[in-house]
């Protein structure tokens, strides 16, 4: 059973996470680049933890269904004898191990540059922001059936968020941390994973989006 | 051929739930960044009239010298190059060269400046002399420091009474209210137009893609060239009638305010503002978002086009949100302001110039590989093109 996993894993990540892989280390590596990563203080690591990094949520979980857009794929993997939902929770499973990794990677590079902030705090903030980011693409993924609509919602929602619209985003605000207001995080990240559970249990159920008469196509 | 295309590629969009999120998106950005501040005039003996952006250049010398001396004690330099704070620690050789800069422009040599608490510039110096020696030391920190010669433009001081009576006069004579806030209008609405305009482009490739219409599509009469002018033109269409017609609703607002406070409004200057300001990024933005997509067929696009986005919004955040430069996204977040706004007229016009040249040259290379894929050349339209134009095997 493992082995099966481990190949669906590596199906996975050979043709459809690869690119968005290498999107990711380049975006981590090019960071250095743009903006200090030493002797940076609280207010200032937190910056670029959750107004830079949080773009690794949408860079990461986005492709969780890309492979599924093209139907005949999505048709022939669901035949198979592992179900549907398997498949995606290995998928999300590996794009979270992936994001993890970065996450963890990119806070003890800016940990080794004496930056000034604490690795649980701002692992948490990592976690919270991108999961929800990436979360939010997927359920209206799961929904729409238009990845780039998909694409579309986290991006202007991270855009309101620099903006004006902090007012009307309560606890859903995602840059909280720079305020110091870590605790409100929780929100972000149950928003997150609810939104990765619905999009999962929304695509599995309804594969094809809703058609113009009102009903569910093909299933 | 293309107004024929050009029609059809409208109406697909009109159906597409992306060009309502666009809408939607565009008209929630303008209400929730305008603010709702009113023109009133200046009254006398108020504690704060704002701040601005100083053109007296003894001023403007004094106040960036002392910021060098104190970060050259520090040997430390504080840079914004996207916005993100970068402290920078320039090597010996640079170090020293800084230190000579300084002397060169105090008359006094180290020891002396070093001692004094806040050295003065040498008597004589020319503006331009101290410019050029600030622009060698922006060059040895790298960019986004504070002496580049954006940054310098933007050594800003308190406003006295009259110089806000001034700027006040020239909303109401100059900009006859209405050309002001619709450059505050353009300055957020280029925000978002930097970035929406990129999911239209890959949204195009895709559509072809997931109805497996692009093989059949490259056995068609229309020329390559036909297509894809079509396709862009119909992409710029539905992108930029909606910014019009939120301008047009801004407008209104400004021209009640202009004619209750006496001044004849210009009815065309958020059209007009529009036009020159932010129709080159949905221009630029489309062809890029376009290009890359025709060439990748896949949302990398989107990623991409959001990389470039950063970069040019938060390189316009380190420098006071009055900036031209090369950044795709101008900015000039103040409604007021009117005379430096004319002065960066001419840089803002180059600017959308070039962009706007660049985005032609972006869709004539989108139509040379389009072409190129429709004559087997790459991608997946081989076969298809081979069947129709060449010779019968047999």
């Amino acid at each position: 059973m493992a082995e099966r996993y481990g190949r669906i894993a590596l199906v996975n990540l050979r043709h459809n996470l690869l690119p968005y892989l290498a999107a990711a280390v380049a975006f981590c590596l090019a960071a250095p680049l743009f903006m200090g990563t030493r002797n940076l203080d609280g207010v200032q690591s937190a910056k670029v933890i959750e107004m830079y990094l949080s773009f690794l949520g949408i860079i990461l979980l986005m492709p969780v269904f890309a492979p599924d857009m093209n139907r005949e794929i999505f048709d022939v993997v669901r035949s198979k004898k592992e179900s549907m939902a398997v498949v995606s929770l290995i998928r999300i499973a590996q794009s979270v191990f992936f994001l993890l990794l970065a996450g963890f990677g990119f806070l003890f590079y800016l940990k080794a540059g004496n930056c000034d902030f604490s690795m649980a705090e701002g692992m948490y903030a990592f976690l919270a922001d991108t999961c929800f980011l990436g979360g939010l693409g997927l359920a209206v993924f799961a929904v729409s059936d238009n990845v780039v609509f998909a694409y579309m919602i986290p991006v202007v929602y991270y855009i309101a968020n620099i903006g004006g619209a902090k007012k009307y985003l309560g606890k859903l605000y995602l840059f909280s941390m720079q305020a110091g207001q870590i605790r409100e995080k929780w929100i972000l990240l149950a928003a997150g994973v609810l939104c990765i559970v619905f999009a999962v249990w929304y695509h599995l159920t309804f594969p094809w989006p809703v058609t113009y008469n009102g009903r569910h196509g093909k299933q | 051929m293309v107004f024929s295309l050009l029609g059809q590629e409208c109406k697909m969009w009109l159906k597409n739930v992306l060009f309502y999120a666009y809408f939607i998106v565009l008209v929630m950005f303008y209400i929730t960044q305008m603010d709702s501040s009113v023109l009133v005039k200046p009254a006398p003996g108020g504690d704060n009239y704002g701040i601005v952006y100083t053109t007296d250049e003894t001023a403007i010398m004094e106040h960036t010298l002392e910021n060098l001396v104190r970060e050259y004690g520090q040997r430390s330099f504080t840079t914004y190059p996207i916005g993100f704070y970068k402290e920078v620690i320039p090597d010996e050789e640079a170090m020293r060269r800084i230190g000579d800069i300084i002397s060169e422009i105090t008359g006094r040599t180290e020891a002396q400046w070093t001692e004094e608490e806040m050295p003065g510039v040498r008597e004589g110096l020319r503006f331009s002399e101290f410019q050029e020696a600030m622009a060698e030391v922006a060059g040895l920190i790298g960019p986004g420091s504070s002496y580049s010669a954006e940054s310098l433009r933007q050594t800003g001081i308190p406003m006295t009474y009259e110089q806000a009576l001034e700027e006040y006069e020239a909303i109401c004579e100059t900009d006859r209210v209405t050309g002001a806030y619709a450059r505050l209008f353009c300055d957020y609405v280029g925000i978002i137009l930097g970035i929406l305009p990129a999911f239209f482009g890959v949204a195009r490739v895709l559509l072809d893609r997931r109805s497996q219409a692009a093989q059949v599509l490259y056995t068609k009469s229309a020329s390559s060239a036909a297509v894809i002018a079509a396709r862009y033109l119909a992409m710029v269409a539905v992108l930029f009638v909606p910014v019009l017609i939120v301008a047009h609703f801004a407008a209104l607002q400004y021209i009640y305010v202009a004619k209750a406070l006496g001044v004849a409004p210009d009815y065309l200057a958020y059209a007009k503002y529009s036009v020159l300001w932010l129709l080159p990024t949905v221009l630029f933005v489309t062809a890029v978002s376009y290009l890359i997509a025709e060439l990748t067929e896949s949302v990398l696009s989107v990623l991409l086009c959001g990389a470039l986005w950063f970069g040019s919004v938060f390189m316009g955040s380190g420098m006071g949100l009055r900036f031209v430069g090369c950044n795709m996204i101008p900015r000039f977040n103040s409604a007021g302001a009117t005379e430096q706004f004319f002065s960066m007229l001419p840089e803002l016009i180059r600017n959308r110039l070039a962009y706007s040249a660049a985005a032609v040259f972006l869709v004539i290379v989108t139509g040379l590989i389009y072409e190129k894929k429709r004559r087997g050349g790459m991608g997946s339209g081989r076969k298809i093109r081979q069947n129709r134009t060449g010779k019968p095997a047999a």
